[in-house]
């Protein structure tokens, strides 16, 4: 599985979205089940599929879908 | 800042309690209280002598709260209305203790603490220093309720540990450094540093990186803290 599809799985999965909603411009006001738990879910379930660790900030920056891509490429996931 | 204590006529202040300077002692308060147990309790014991009690600088003592006997606070201690600080514990400077928090005895409370409304501290706790206790977390330190005889041990939580509110921990159970608890949790087990577990049982669900990335980014979009 390339790395955009294992990224876009994950999402669906933790957020219980369709690949269709997955929009660069969502932010958790958009979506109802992008909470604190379930990003800390997301953060976990990129740290263990991509094999890196996020720093705090990073954690912090991804508020949209769009930033969180711009943090994964920065550690070299090909989105 | 004034250097005399204020205490109220209502306060009660036993034998042998040493009194620091600018303390604030509100109506109904007693200090140096000693225990008294049921008379058919299994714990009854030949009356003893205590240590003094000793109550550090710039301390509060709000409303009805108990200070019992051989019991040290640190300076500038704050204790809310009605908690009630058992025999032989010490509370170390700093810490915060809110209303009708209940801290049994033969327990260490370190600096710098928070502990919030209506907390169940058990006896023989161990507490560190820049723990955040939530409202009405239990704490316990009888594994078997009575049933079988043990020892009695309560949890440990090291520095900097976090515990969500209304959560519940078994006896002898290790919260570690920096840990972090959600809230509605019963921890069977001991959690080590620096990760976060809610639940029931409670399980790992992350760390306290990502606990704290996390809680910015929700402070900052202001959608709600709910971890």
């Amino acid at each position: 599985m390339s790395q955009a599809s294992t990224f876009k799985s994950i999402v669906c999965e933790i957020f219980g979205i369709q690949e269709s909603d997955i929009v660069d411009s969502k932010t958790p006001e958009d979506l109802e089940s992008w909470t604190s738990v379930t990003h800390m879910q997301l953060v976990a379930k990129f740290e263990e599929n991509f094999k890196f660790q996020f720093d705090v900030e990073e954690i912090t920056e991804m508020d949209s879908i769009a930033n969180m891509k711009k943090v994964l490429r920065k550690h070299g996931v090909d989105l | 800042m004034s250097e005399q204590n204020t205490i109220s006529k209502t306060a009660t202040i036993k034998e042998n309690v040493k009194l620091g300077k600018a303390i604030v002692v509100q109506d109904f308060v007693v200090i140096g209280k000693r225990p008294e147990r049921a008379k058919i309790s299994l714990f009854a014991q030949a009356p003893r002598e205590f240590k003094p009690t000793v109550i550090g600088d710039y301390v509060t003592l709000c409303a009805g709260a108990i200070v019992y006997a051989a019991v040290e606070l640190g300076n500038n201690v704050f204790l809310g209305d009605y908690a009630s600080i058992r025999e032989d514990t010490i509370v170390g400077e700093g810490t915060i203790i809110g209303r009708n928090v209940m801290v049994e005895n033969n327990t260490k409370i370190g600096k710098e603490c928070k502990i919030q409304t209506g907390a169940h501290i058990t006896g023989k706790c161990i507490v560190g220093d820049k723990v955040f206790i939530g409202p009405e977390v239990c704490t316990t330190n009888d594994s078997y309720m009575g049933l079988v005889e043990v020892p009695m041990q309560g949890p440990v939580f090291c520095d900097g540990c976090v515990v969500g509110a209304n959560s519940t921990i078994v006896p002898g159970v290790r919260i570690g450094k920096n840990a972090v608890i959600g809230a509605g949790s019963v921890v069977f087990q001991n959690v080590p540093d620096e990760e976060f577990w809610m639940g029931n049982p409670a399980k790992k669900v992350g760390t306290y990186k990502q606990f704290i990335g996390t809680a910015k980014m929700f402070a900052a979009k202001k959608k709600g803290t709910e971890l």
